[in-house]
């Protein structure tokens, strides 16, 4: 009973690729925090950068694919940008406090 | 569940096949719009718990740049294959939950059923898994006010500050878990639902928020797997 979709989604293959690449992402975050980038590239920010850079990576993937960011109107992509951009405004605002006391 | 299955009363002429199909609310025009609605509404309580879980990232990243190292030590003492395992176990439901979406959109309603079953059965292996971890936490005097040494099971002494990275670690991952437990719920009324047959490839907008829904909390993990248990130099 294979009926035609009756709205525009990800295909079960694309899916299945989704979660691959979600599971490499999960094993490569692990094993980047076995490894001290800080000592490693004289810096302060590389440990946390790396594990976000990954997170923000996986989240993307989430978003865009599971939750049919890619495939819905566009009026509710705009609804699941605002909650993030909200976000950013509230992590730029307190950045500016306690990043340059 | 077919169109001949919804009751259309006798003395009220058809008007047209639309008609035939799964009604939908008289406030909105239409099906697409009905269904573009309760996606935005989904969108704007997730806006919502966005900001309501940030706020804890921003207070967590905000304290460790202040005492860098009492954090990454305590992120050395909390169980990370625990977190690693669970971080897996809610990507798998995740996927199950969108493979369900995918079959109700396909009209393949037995398989929506089963999907969201193992959705349900892998969140419960989280929530098992997390309160396994809490244990460990116990066993090892790792919850400030209740049962906390100054002194790891090693023998080291810990720093001062580590009980603020706990504070962090219990509220956040104690509210996720009600978060997993609600979907546990919503996720069961729903495949409950499905398997009365209440829903069909025209109408299944509760399976497809449910998973909005539910992708969230997996999102929450993905950035709390890291927060909490990867930063530990």
């Amino acid at each position: 009973m294979h009926a035609k979709e009756a709205h525009p989604s990800p295909s079960p293959m694309t899916l299945i690729v989704i979660l691959v690449a979600l599971m490499l992402l999960l094993g490569l975050t692990t094993g980047a925090a076995f490894i001290d980038f800080d000592k490693l590239l004289h810096g302060r920010w590389w440990s946390i950068g790396i594990a976000l850079f990954i997170a923000v990576l996986k989240a993307a993937l989430v978003v865009v694919f599971f939750m049919h960011v890619k495939f819905g109107s566009r009026t509710a992509g705009i609804f699941a940008m605002a909650g993030f951009v909200w976000l950013m405004i509230m992590i730029a605002l307190m950045s500016t406090d306690y990043l340059f006391r | 569940m077919t169109t001949s299955d919804i009751a259309i009363p006798a003395d009220e002429p058809l008007r047209n096949d639309v008609e035939l199909l799964p009604h939908h609310a008289e406030q909105f025009e239409d099906m697409a719009q009905q269904r573009e609605s309760a996606t935005l509404g989904m969108w704007v309580f997730l806006a919502n718990e966005i900001l309501f879980f940030g706020t804890i990232f921003v207070g967590f990243y905000v304290m460790r740049s202040r005492f860098e190292r009492d954090f990454a030590e305590g992120a050395r003492e909390l169980v990370w294959w625990i977190g690693c395992l669970n971080t897996a176990v809610l990507l798998l439901s995740s996927y199950f939950m969108a493979s369900a979406v995918h079959a109700a959109n396909t009209g393949e309603t037995r398989a929506v059923t089963r999907r969201l079953i193992y959705t349900i059965i892998l969140a419960l292996v989280f929530f098992g898994l997390k309160m396994g971890e809490y244990g460990i936490d116990w066993h090892d005097k790792l919850v400030p006010l209740l049962n906390y040494s100054t002194v790891s099971p090693e023998g080291t002494p810990r720093g001062q500050h580590v009980p603020m990275l706990l504070c962090f670690y219990y509220f956040a991952t104690l509210l996720h878990a009600l978060h997993v437990l609600i979907g546990v719920v919503l996720l069961s009324i729903i495949a409950w639902m499905n398997h009365r047959g209440r829903f069909n490839q025209h109408y299944y907008t509760p399976v497809e928020v449910a998973g909005l829904y539910w992708h969230f909390v997996d999102l929450v993990w993905i950035f709390l797997f890291p927060t909490l248990y990867l930063l530990r130099h």
